[in-house]
């Protein structure tokens, strides 16, 4: 990743236009929706839950582009063929990855969809800490009151979190949402309807 | 004639002129006309100096005036402030970032990096972020929770458009490693564009297949044609060596592992071989294609050069001459070959071989 940093920049007439106007369509609508289920689970204002939003998804998109160029020098040639196939033309070829490609993918999204929630989370817990907020009232302390209650309600405890449920909400919401869009995007390529 | 030159507006755009050459010039030692004009006299001079490292370091010190200089002028006037605002955001200080950037990756090291792209927007950020942390006083501290919520967006924005640009310098690694991607349309991609679509790029499997061919031909030409006939009935065997000869010959790239160099001998006429270079890469429609030329072996009369042979197969196979052979070359004669203009790219797969 960092060798070719001070190598002298090359270019094509090749440019990755429409991967920036996607990721801005996807953060745009991940945005609003995220925002309405964070003011709706947090009681914030309006203003505070879109910044919110705003900032966990972006620090999301980023932390997933870096792990991207930080793996993919790594990357074994045919994993590799099969990115760069997907990313000019939107289709896999047939090498010896192609059987098990369905089950690498759906593996894949699953990490994707648990490593964002997972940052979304503690974002939101470090980014009221950088704003100076102290954590909220209903945020229950599961250890101290633990010692008051049967392991049923500390379940609960955890669960009634209200920052815990609203970024689990907001993440399977926005994903669901960008999961339609790309459908959208396939079934024109694909009719699913001939 | 005065009321003349001032409908024309003459004499307003004299006006101007004198004002602005006015505003360029310093008043005092300590403004941004002074620094611009430092760095303007010392490009002068390091334009002067005779050997490079002068050069470096007097251009050095002219960088270190101009940045500042435009900075503290993007902040001063009027004009420029009104010019560097777009859409109600100040973007001096992505201005000075670039200029930052073409000073530290750009000059110092002869030529743009990309880091000078990838790094534009983030450092530009800090530059834009760093007066938020000076409190009057003038004393250093954290602004206040709304400020910092803004700065953190701001620096997550440009952290992603540094992001893309990363993107933009590996689909070109991609495609140098794998130029003959060029030659493709990608307009079904979600992620890339290309801007002047006419502009493509020959495969490289037309070039991979030139090699071969002159490979095979200098294989074979003077054969004793029993043994021409035995390499044709293993022409496999012959197409992995060619094969392997013939990428050694092209610029070596990850690329060279997706052609595959095939070879049919045409069923009805006496040794008509045709050679294949196959892309076995991602394409656009998903269906591959191949380049081929035909090349005719024909049986030439007369018997080859015995004298000759030694030294041919030494330069062309590297490995002494079996003496068994030399009693064969008298007989049956010699293979000659001509091989045909290349044809394709054809789309679809390549005809099975037998």
């Amino acid at each position: 990743m960092f060798d070719s940093l001070f190598a002298e920049a090359r270019f094509s007439d090749v440019v990755p236009l429409r991967a920036i106007a996607f990721q801005v369509l996807y953060l745009l609508v991940a945005i609003a929706i995220e925002s309405f289920i964070l003011r709706q689970y947090l009681a914030l204002d309006h203003k505070v839950a879109v910044r919110y939003a705003a900032t966990l998804n972006l620090l999301a998109t980023c932390v997933g582009w870096l792990i991207f160029f930080a793996t993919e020098p790594f990357l074994p040639t045919v994993a590799k063929e099969q990115i760069i196939s997907f990313v000019f033309f939107e289709q896999f070829v047939p090498n010896i990855w192609v059987e098990s490609l369905s089950s690498i993918v759906i593996f894949v999204s699953f990490l994707i969809f648990l490593g964002t929630f997972l940052l979304k989370w503690q974002g939101l817990n470090y980014l009221e800490v950088l704003l100076g907020k102290a954590p909220s009232q209903n945020t229950t302390d599961p250890t101290k009151e633990g010692k008051y209650r049967g392991w049923k309600n500390q379940i609960q405890g955890i669960q009634v979190n209200p920052r815990f449920n609203a970024t689990f909400v907001a993440n399977a919401l926005s994903f669901t949402a960008i999961l339609g869009l790309l459908f959208l995007r396939i079934t024109k390529f694909y009719p699913l309807f001939q | 004639m005065l009321k003349f030159l001032a409908a024309l507006g003459i004499i307003d755009f004299f006006q101007f002129l004198k004002k602005t050459i006015n505003d360029l010039l310093p008043k005092t030692w300590d403004s941004w006309q002074a620094m611009v004009w430092f760095s303007v006299y010392s490009w002068f001079i390091a334009g002067l100096a005779q050997s490079p490292e002068t050069q470096i370091l007097i251009s050095f010190c002219a960088w270190l005036f101009l940045i500042p200089g435009l900075h503290w002028a993007m902040h001063k006037e009027k004009v420029l402030k009104e010019i560097v605002t777009v859409g109600g955001v100040f973007l001096a200080p992505w201005v000075t970032g670039a200029l930052v950037c073409t000073f530290l990756f750009g000059s110092l090291t002869g030529y743009l990096t990309e880091a000078s792209f990838i790094l534009w927007a983030p450092l530009s950020a800090v530059i834009a972020a760093l007066p938020k942390f000076v409190k009057s006083g003038p004393s250093y501290g954290f602004p206040d929770p709304p400020v910092r919520q803004d700065l953190i967006i701001m620096f997550l924005v440009n952290v992603l458009i540094s992001c893309w640009f990363q993107f933009y310098f590996t689909t070109q690694s991609w495609l140098s490693q794998y130029p003959s991607l060029l030659a493709e349309d990608f307009s079904r991609s979600a992620f890339v564009v290309r801007l002047f679509p006419e502009g493509g790029q020959p495969p490289r499997g037309e070039r991979i297949l030139e090699e071969a061919a002159k490979i095979f031909e200098r294989r074979l030409t003077g054969l004793p044609w029993s043994q021409t006939e035995q390499r044709l009935i293993q022409i496999d065997q012959e197409m992995k060596q060619i094969e392997a000869d013939a990428i050694a010959r092209i610029t070596q790239i990850p690329e060279n592992n997706l052609w595959r160099l095939k070879a049919q001998a045409l069923s009805g006429q006496e040794y008509l071989v045709q050679l294949l270079s196959v892309w076995q890469g991602p394409t656009m429609d998903g269906t591959s294609y191949y380049f081929a030329k035909s090349c005719r072996i024909q049986r030439q009369p007369g018997s080859p050069l015995v004298d000759l042979r030694p030294l041919l197969e030494q330069r062309n196979r590297r490995r002494p001459v079996d003496p068994t052979i030399l009693p064969q070359l008298t007989e049956g004669g010699i293979a000659q070959v001509q091989c045909g203009p290349t044809e394709g790219p054809i789309s679809g797969q390549a005809p099975p071989l037998r």
